[in-house]
């Protein structure tokens, strides 16, 4: 009898050892190893129209940038801004420090009434232009949130651009926005969908198709002419995407707004997220200008947004076609290597979140 | 019922491991932003079983209790990992290890049961013939 106890308590410590083992694997495996993938299909050549305009050469440790991107860039090769435009209509010398920014305007009573008012704050204003595109980052005060928004013109020939972390496509393979953003040479950056999150959903980053794995998630589909397709992954395939001309494929959601309308229904939430978060989304307007946008929240300050008003605030805007990126902590926006909102996951500090890609213009 | 002796301590082990993992998954899901995890809410529910098999059956089998409380433990962090997991916002295919291996640790509990059950039957037999 006494052989048959320590028996089972053998057998038990031994089990509980290895199941214990194996979870800390399990979140190893789902948190830190990094697994660098190779893309599923041969990487095609991108044709000279959705080539980006800015080229870079690397000098030793310095980044140079070409002659035909060096329009609008200071010495040192960042893009140099107009100024910040305060609300007597006055340029201002930009401050570098996210800290130094004006107070904020009080929210407009009819926005605490929580109807669907846009107010935009005209102290908040960056604009830039180069060879490639005009940015203009506006900050507006909607439901308690502040949301930033960047209006991109492109030039002929230019294209909104992709970059994994490390210029690696895989899993665990992050880094910040900023730092990625900095690697590329980007001038405005944000967040993507943080595809090395989950193990399916499409991947088609500036025409390579990395994951061809359906997710069954409602996806963005950026053409090489620039146009959006929402598109719902059981219904094509990721190789009939990339040969219907598909550049940059993003499997987040849901769709915001499509041919004009609200997509999303009151109370629409991302999987398991139940309110208010920070966003962040990517738009095109009717003259065929795009709106990358990110909300605050989590603070004291931020409520967040759902995604209805994160839908309403961007069809006020005009956006035709929108589409909600990986919110929450990952929400960024950097904008010449300064952060443009407030990252945060908990609200207690603000902090950016290691992420897998980013959606950028160089 | 009365509980007594090493019954009444099982009880109180599992009890309080009950406790600890529903206040745990209740704490994580309240620092998760609003993003909850049905896994990680539910589950205490295997712990509690465990806690009602305790107090509900009188003649205990070592082997089969072995058996059933890996199970619980299994299915109890299987559950954890995977709500853990959601509220990420990510996945894993190694949670069907935890499923498989919680599944076939029950079976065997209950074959285990089912055959000291089916000797003391025997016995019975035996002894009234």
């Amino acid at each position: 009898m006494k052989e048959g106890k320590s028996k089972t308590v053998i057998f038990g410590a031994a089990y509980g050892i290895l199941l214990a083992g194996f979870t800390v694997y399990a979140l190893l495996d789902v948190f830190v190893l990094p697994k660098s993938y190779m893309a599923a299909e041969a990487p095609q050549s991108v044709s000279s129209e959705s080539a980006p305009a800015v080229e870079w050469k690397k000098d030793g440790e310095e980044k140079i940038l070409s002659s035909k991107a060096n329009e609008g860039m200071d010495e040192s090769g960042r893009w140099k801004h107009h100024g910040r435009i305060d609300k007597d209509g006055i340029i201002s010398e930009n401050s570098s420090k996210k800290g130094d920014r004006k107070k904020k305007p009080e929210i407009s009573s009819r926005a605490e009434e929580g109807t669907d008012t846009v107010k935009k704050e005209d102290t908040e204003k960056y604009t830039a232009e180069s060879g490639s595109a005009k940015i203009e980052i506006s900050s507006y005060r909607y439901m308690d949130t502040d949301i930033h928004v960047a209006k991109v013109a492109l030039n002929d020939g230019a294209s909104i651009m992709t970059a994994f972390a490390n210029d690696t496509y895989g899993k665990n393979i992050k880094a910040t926005v900023s730092e990625i953003a900095e690697e590329k040479g980007a001038v405005l950056a944000i967040n993507g969908d943080f595809y090395g999150a989950r193990n399916a959903g499409y991947v088609i980053r500036n025409g390579v198709l990395y994951r061809n794995t359906s997710s069954g998630n409602e996806d963005l589909v950026i053409y090489k002419d620039g146009s959006f397709e929402i598109v719902c992954e059981d219904e094509i395939s990721a190789e009939e995407l990339l040969s219907k001309g598909a550049y940059n494929v993003f499997s987040f959601g849901p769709a915001l707004i499509e041919n004009g309308e609200i997509a999303v229904s009151e109370g629409e939430e991302v999987g398991r997220a139940m309110y208010s978060n920070p966003r962040t989304a990517i738009a095109i307007m009717s003259d065929g200008s795009y709106l990358f946008v990110v909300s605050d929240g989590r603070t004291d300050d931020d409520e967040g947004l759902s995604l209805s008003s994160l839908s309403s605030f961007l069809k006020e805007l005009g956006a035709v076609t929108a589409y909600n990126l990986d919110g929450g902590g990952s929400s960024t926006m950097v904008y010449n290597g300064e952060l443009i909102n407030d990252p945060t996951t908990s609200g207690r500090n603000i902090k950016e979140r290691e992420v897998s890609d980013i959606i950028y213009i160089s | 019922m009365e509980l007594k002796g090493r019954k009444l301590k099982a009880v109180k082990i599992w009890g309080a491991i009950t406790i600890f993992t529903l206040c745990f998954g209740a704490v994580y899901e309240y620092f998760s932003f609003g993003v909850y995890s049905n896994y990680m809410i539910y589950a205490f529910i295997f712990l509690m079983l465990m806690t009602l098999y305790n107090i509900a059956v009188k003649d205990k089998n070592e082997m089969t209790d072995t058996l059933f409380a890996a199970s619980a433990a299994t299915f109890t962090l299987g559950f954890i990992f995977k709500g853990v997991v959601e509220i990420y916002g990510s996945s894993s295919s190694l949670t069907v290890i935890y499923w498989g291996a919680g599944t076939v640790l029950a079976l065997a509990g209950i074959a285990s049961a089912v055959i000291r059950f089916g000797g003391s039957s025997l016995q019975e037999d035996k002894i009234t013939d």
